[in-house]
């Protein structure tokens, strides 16, 4: 799996779902070795690739990394039912089966004291009712997430933008190791990946994934959790807004989206998802 | 409980209304014929027995409907078959609640007075996979009443992607039932025609099929970049058949 995801010349998203297609891994690689071979001389590269990652799968292993590929029964189960589901995942803690009940909490990096009160009420309210927080560990409403999370005494999970040796900002360094030891962080990135532009809404495509729903507290047009939120809404998972987002024009024209709702307290989302998560189909309430 | 209209609500950020009649879209399934055809490359090659084709939405291969629609059936996890299989029933539900009486229209019945679905290729595959079945049978609850496992596969005639006639057989007489066929996913129609074959062999007098998926393969020729040509949208409001 390691070695499809190190070859760069198939989407990030589309591995996993190739290699399910396809049953194998191995096959996969072969098949696609074998289309190339008219172009590349001597003999395949792959097992020079595959001992190279072995070996550097050794090394993570001692830093304390997991690698969890869609193959393993730890894949997280709501990441399994989106079509953007990386391939594996370089974990740091451990991931739980509570996982699968969990809300996103996300927004922008320049909170203001409101939008972090709103994130701690908001957080506050969804960790009583028994929800995993996951959030980007990124400055502001991130951040405010996460710690309202952990003085809930709730589980809360990071979904970082980097590569597991890097931390961003630097600022929540002891975060993200307390995470890691306490819960889990996780990455879709080769652990030396660095911040990057693009590393950021690949990271909100597996976020909105690893939830059962995003929650958009303070966000302005050009945000990464705007962007979350029109990937949960591709994801089929519904998107909630803070009704005070109505000031900007982007939350205003989403709001009329479907799976997308306007609230102002965690009691709304925890209702919604109780209905929306449930077995049974009626086609009146 | 969760309702129709907000679970269906929730799978249509992941749907696109199949493409208006013309040039370059098959007239029979909404498929992307190869350049110089009128039908795509199942319609070409299948006799037509049914009546009517009338896809959901198109299902682009890897997309997330496609996933949606792989992962009622066969996902390995119990949960994630269930998430799927309650929501695509939602979509299934009020697809037919606004356009039943159009796919009725087209394949020229009054109504539709049985509800079958088309069975997996052989009978052990059949056996097991019984989540079309629980969907149209059960959990959908505008089939469920006049549902019936009338079709079951023969073990005879051709693997795989091929129309053929012996595939399946209907399993009593259906002498002049109007048939609406469901199927989760529409990719060569092979399935699709043989069931329907079967059913009118049974005496069946119409058959209208309701696919969800309009599978297309995004990497075969042109098709991902012809498919994005297209309005990325979803209204519940509109069907194939009036497109």
């Amino acid at each position: 799996m390691l070695a499809l995801m190190a070859r760069r010349d198939l989407p990030w998203n589309k591995v996993g779902g190739m290699v399910e297609e396809e049953g194998s891994a191995v096959a996969l690689l072969n098949d696609l070795e074998q289309e190339q071979a008219p172009t590349l001389f001597g003999d395949s590269p792959t097992p020079e690739v595959l001992d190279e990652l072995a070996g550097r799968l050794d090394e993570w292993e001692r830093e304390g990394m997991q690698v969890i590929t869609v193959l393993d029964d730890a894949y997280p189960v709501n990441l399994r039912l989106v079509h953007d589901r990386p391939a594996a995942l370089f974990v740091h803690g451990d991931l739980s089966p509570d996982d699968e009940r969990s809300v996103a909490v996300v927004g922008t990096r320049k909170a203001s004291d409101r939008g972090l009160e709103q994130a701690e009420a908001i957080t506050r309210g969804l960790a009583e009712a028994g929800y995993v927080i996951v959030s980007g560990l990124a400055e502001g409403i991130d951040t405010a997430a996460h710690t309202a999370a952990l003085h809930a005494g709730q589980r809360t999970v990071a979904v970082v933008g980097t590569g597991l040796r890097h931390s961003f900002p630097r600022s929540n360094a002891d975060l993200q190791e307390h995470l890691g030891r306490e819960s889990a962080v996780l990455s879709q990135f080769w652990p030396d990946q660095e911040p990057r532009k693009y590393t950021f809404p690949m990271r909100n495509a597996v976020m909105s994934g690893f939830a059962r729903a995003t929650v958009v507290v303070e966000a302005r047009g050009q945000s990464g959790a705007r962007m979350q939120a029109r990937l949960a809404r591709e994801h089929g998972r519904p998107v909630f807004l803070l009704r005070s987002l109505l000031a900007h024009e982007w939350a205003q024209d989403y709001a009329s989206k479907s799976g997308t709702y306007i609230i102002e307290d965690a009691r709304e989302v925890v209702d919604r998802l109780e209905r929306l998560y449930s077995d049974e189909l009626t086609l009146a309430p | 409980m969760a309702t129709v209209d907000e679970l269906a609500a929730l799978v249509q950020g992941s749907m696109q209304n199949p493409a208006e009649r013309g040039p370059g879209i098959c007239p029979i399934c909404r498929g992307l014929p190869s350049p110089g055809y009128v039908t795509d490359v199942g319609c070409g090659s299948n006799p037509e027995h049914l009546d009517a084709v009338v896809p959901i939405s198109y299902a682009p291969g890897l997309g997330q409907l496609h996933t949606a629609l792989r992962g009622y059936k066969d996902n390995r996890l119990s949960v994630v078959r269930r998430q799927q299989h309650v929501r695509l029933a939602a979509v299934l539900w009020k697809f037919l609640l606004n356009h039943e009486e159009c796919v009725a229209d087209a394949a020229g019945a009054r109504a539709f007075d049985l509800v079958a679905v088309v069975p997996s290729k052989t009978p052990e595959q059949d056996e097991r996979r019984d989540r079309l079945r629980a969907l149209a049978g059960e959990t959908c609850g505008h089939t469920s009443s006049r549902y019936r496992r009338v079709l079951r596969a023969t073990g005879q005639g051709a693997e795989g992607r091929y129309f053929d006639p012996r595939r399946y057989a209907a399993t009593e007489t259906l002498d002049c039932r109007h048939v609406l066929l469901i199927d989760d996913m529409w990719t060569s129609g092979a399935s699709g025609q043989s069931a329907a074959h079967a059913l009118k062999e049974g005496g069946a007098r119409t058959v209208g099929l309701v696919a969800i998926g309009r599978f297309i393969r995004r990497d075969y020729a042109d098709h991902g970049a012809r498919l994005d040509a297209l309005p990325q949208v979803f209204d519940w409001a509109t069907c194939a058949v009036h497109r």
